[in-house]
């Protein structure tokens, strides 16, 4: 049984259609990272998959249950972390995550004091007074710490630090280990490209085949990623897509990609890579794609 | 633990409520031997207003004849009535509409809790804060109109005058948690649930109007028979009560319903 199984799920708000047919599939034991823009509807799917929402059509099983009819007990076995930091201001760190885990039955004693210790969070402190990213990982505890079976994340690195995202990814992978399921959304693709067992492209509502993003991959083992020294003139028979901020441009050359890239004078080259696929580039054509 | 989170969050509420209506009554208990006094003087306007028609007023007047009567007024129509019905808006309108607005809900309806828990842990809390004072308000006039006006009241006419406000007022809680559900933020369903209670309040002020007004189930009519111990249980109880405990119960089963539907 697949803890996570979406399959042509169809939702409308007030007639804009928000979701237009998201598959999705989530393997036990994996990280799947539900990749997009912001809008394009991977809060959407997390709350149908909490029962928080209806979808309007399509078929969705929680660890074999359905959302409709069986919320409770998938929550019982899923922790869900939400979008907006959703903390009580009024309450102390300590006692905000007392009452958060309350709900639960068996807790992680070893994630409670690995988090502790590296958090180091203020716990006697008003959550009012916390930074948002306090706030963000005093949210991650009350989520990571009890011994359930699925993980739903939503934007889980958001306003987190270098060091604390490193130090988060480790948690997950972790978790992943004993045996936990780990579904996360971000539209930051190079915040999960290093943790994620299997990406899931969702734009405009609609979660991409594997075809689709199989022949944006193509097109990329196409291009040459180059950097050159400024007023270099490039050789002719070639395509020039865009320019990265850092001066990289992405050119497809109609012919041999090596070949062309050696017409280059080597003291204008700096860099070149040659058909390698970059994430952020894969996710570049897809949004352009669906934008078109 | 919902409910002793509530709890915590709404005892300052339920502190500051008890003390008012205690601060509204002890003066109005001083203060009976004068207006024994004027009252006496107004006998003559008294029968005026009884001839040209029951109000309000001629209540008022009528009220400074017999203790049971003031205290009744004092105790309920003014205390009770007015600071119950203002802190059932300040507490209700808080119980959803405040998680909602402070994004607060996606994470409690997420926990492994269902939502009609949810509901009945934070309107059984909201109901104890908000009776339990008037019962102590009221056994509280017991010593005191002995100790100061020498005055006897009864402790189980004193008693039954608190379980009727106390229905009332759940009545009130029951109706703004409705419009807590439905309201996405704080201020409109404060606004809402206002409106309608003031608006109510009106019309019981409003001589041809009174009979459509809420109000007319808690006033001095109502009361000052419990005191004189004209009116029992039983009678209350099938007089209105059972309507008011019905209205609660639809009230309560609406919005329920509603929370488990309820779109963040």
């Amino acid at each position: 049984m697949n803890p996570v199984e979406f399959a042509a799920v169809h939702k409308s708000f007030k007639g804009k259609a928000v979701l237009r047919g998201v598959d999705l599939t989530v393997e036990p034991d994996k990280i799947v990272a539900m990749v997009g823009p912001n809008g394009s509807g991977k809060t959407t799917c997390l709350r149908i998959m909490l029962g928080l929402l209806r979808p309007d059509s399509g078929n969705v099983r929680i660890l074999g249950m359905s959302p409709d009819v069986d919320a409770l007990r998938i929550r019982q076995h899923c922790c869900y972390l939400p979008g907006e930091t959703s903390l009580y201001q009024s309450m102390r760190g300590a006692e905000f995550l007392h009452f958060a885990l309350s709900f639960y039955s068996h807790l992680q004693n070893d994630v409670m004091s690995q988090l502790m210790g590296t958090f180091q969070l203020p716990l006697q402190k008003k959550i009012r007074n916390y930074s948002a990213g306090m706030k963000q990982q005093l949210a991650l505890m009350a989520t990571l710490i009890p011994n359930v079976e699925l993980y739903i994340l939503d934007e889980p690195e958001r306003a987190l630090d270098a060091t604390t995202r490193f130090f988060l990814r480790d948690v997950l992978r972790d978790l992943r280990s004993r045996g936990k399921t780990i579904l996360l959304s971000s539209h930051h693709l190079l915040d999960v490209e290093s943790l994620a067992d299997e990406l899931v492209f969702v734009l405009d509502g609609q979660s991409l085949s594997d075809e689709r993003v199989a022949e944006a991959q193509d097109q990329l083992r196409k291009r040459v990623r180059i950097k050159v020294r400024p007023g270099t003139e490039l050789p002719g028979g070639a395509d020039e897509i865009h320019t990265d901020a850092d001066g990289t441009l992405h050119v497809s050359p109609h012919g041999n990609l090596a070949e062309w890239v050696a017409r280059i004078p080597c003291d204008a080259l700096i860099s070149a890579e040659i058909g390698t696929v970059h994430l952020e580039d894969l996710y570049r054509i897809l949004t352009e794609e669906a934008k078109t | 633990m919902i409910a002793r989170k509530t709890f915590q969050e709404l005892l300052p509420t339920f502190v500051i409520y008890l003390l008012v209506m205690e601060i509204i009554l002890l003066p109005a208990i001083v203060l009976w031997p004068d207006l024994k006094i004027i009252g006496d003087q107004l006998g003559p306007i008294l029968g005026l207003t009884k001839i040209l028609g029951k109000s309000v007023f001629s209540d008022v007047i009528q009220a400074v004849g017999d203790y049971h009567d003031y205290y009744a007024l004092q105790a309920f129509f003014k205390g009770a009535n007015v600071c119950g019905a203002a802190a059932a808006v300040l507490v209700g309108t808080g119980l959803i509409a405040r998680e909602r607005e402070n994004h607060t809900l996606e994470f409690l309806i997420t926990r492994p809790i269902s939502s009609s828990r949810i509901l009945f842990e934070k309107f059984t809390v909201a109901t104890i804060g908000l009776t339990v004072p008037i019962f102590l308000v009221t056994w509280s006039g017991i010593p005191l109109s002995a100790w100061f006006v020498q005055e006897e009241l009864h402790f189980v006419e004193v008693t039954l005058a608190a379980w009727h406000s106390s229905i009332f007022i759940v009545c009130m809680l029951a109706l703004t948690t409705l419009c807590s559900v439905i309201f996405r933020s704080q201020s409109h369903t404060a606004a809402i649930a206002g409106v309608f209670i003031v608006s109510q309040v009106t019309l019981f002020f409003v001589q041809t109007a009174r009979k459509f007004s809420l109000f007319q189930l808690s006033d001095i009519d109502v009361y000052a028979p419990i005191l004189s111990g004209e009116l029992g249980f039983t009678d209350l109880l099938t007089w209105m009560e059972l309507w008011m405990f019905g209205t609660i119960i639809l009230l309560y089963l609406i919005s329920d319903r509603l929370l488990r539907r309820i779109a963040l």
